[in-house]
């Protein structure tokens, strides 16, 4: 990874962890829950057709807006969730990734690779930047971020 | 000393064991929290669910919601702290299990809870971050 010695600021694409699983947004809830449990994480991305990247679907997503409502999962598809769409460019500074987070109080952004056909390429969430924060920066994210539930 | 009830949120709600997950995660969304304590017949808590476990435990295994119960989900030792416990015990708990939300019990009865933005919210930033990097390192 390039984290160079030269003092040169952490960038998204340097915290992130790659490897990335995205769920067809014509795909139901139901294959949702199941690959959100094989690769035990909490959100998946959602891919367009186009496999552009069209939202993100949270574990918590599911059970309010599809069991609390009463409705199937198996035939709720997974695009018609997920609300406003963010995501940082791969080659922004890691605390623009901080700053969405916070603004938006989420707890999990994708990564653009905005040169290379505008792919999706990683995720960042709260253990990356448990990882790659001060201390400072940790307790104000939190502070924010976790005060939603 | 700074208590567990001292950083506490107060009006924690149970459900109980027999109550169906689709009414379990209406309770969630009405109330805008992530885990709900859940009861025994007489008023014990045996354990609590997350929206996380109703994905991953019932919806993922192909279980439907309006049957699988909230007692079904519960296993393991139930965690838990008391209201007069010192902080210091809280993040200890929380910490060694990695665990997000602590149920606070004084005479028995559930008083109240204790979340991450609880912990956020009243230490210092010193201490934040350690709880931050022992429950996160597993986040996902």
């Amino acid at each position: 990874m390039a984290r160079t010695t030269g003092g040169r600021p952490l960038t998204c694409r340097d915290i992130m962890h790659e490897g990335v699983r995205c769920i067809g947004a014509h795909e139901s809830l139901f294959e949702a829950a199941k690959l959100m449990r094989e690769l035990n994480v909490g959100s998946l991305p959602i891919c367009g057709d186009d496999n552009r990247l069209k939202g993100l679907v949270t574990d918590r997503d599911i059970v309010v807006e599809c069991v609390a409502t009463g409705r199937d999962p198996a035939s709720v598809e997974a695009g018609s969730l997920g609300g406003a769409l963010h995501w940082v460019a791969a080659d922004a500074d890691a605390t623009e990734a901080l700053e969405t987070m916070e603004i938006h109080r989420i707890k999990r952004l994708p990564v653009i690779d905005v040169a290379d056909g505008h792919r999706l390429i990683g995720m960042i969430s709260e253990s990356e930047l448990a990882k790659n924060l001060t201390d400072e920066q940790i307790a104000e994210f939190a502070g924010r971020v976790f005060a939603a539930p | 000393m700074t208590r567990a009830k001292d950083i506490m949120h107060e009006g924690a709600q149970w459900i109980t064991r027999d109550e169906t997950l689709t009414r379990a995660a209406q309770v969630m969304q009405m109330l805008d929290v992530g885990a709900l304590p859940v009861s025994d017949d007489n008023g014990r808590m045996c354990g609590i669910i997350t929206d996380r476990d109703i994905v991953v435990k019932c919806l993922a295994r192909g279980g439907n919601p309006d049957r699988a119960t909230a007692g079904d989900l519960c296993e393991g030792t139930p965690r838990w702290i008391d209201a007069n416990a010192d902080v210091e015990d809280v993040l200890h708990e929380m910490e060694s299990h990695k665990i997000r939300r602590l149920p606070v019990i004084e005479n028995k009865r559930l008083v109240g809870m204790i979340s991450e933005a609880d912990v956020a919210r009243h230490l210092p930033d010193n201490q934040v971050a350690e709880f931050a990097g022992m429950i996160y390192s597993t986040a996902k």
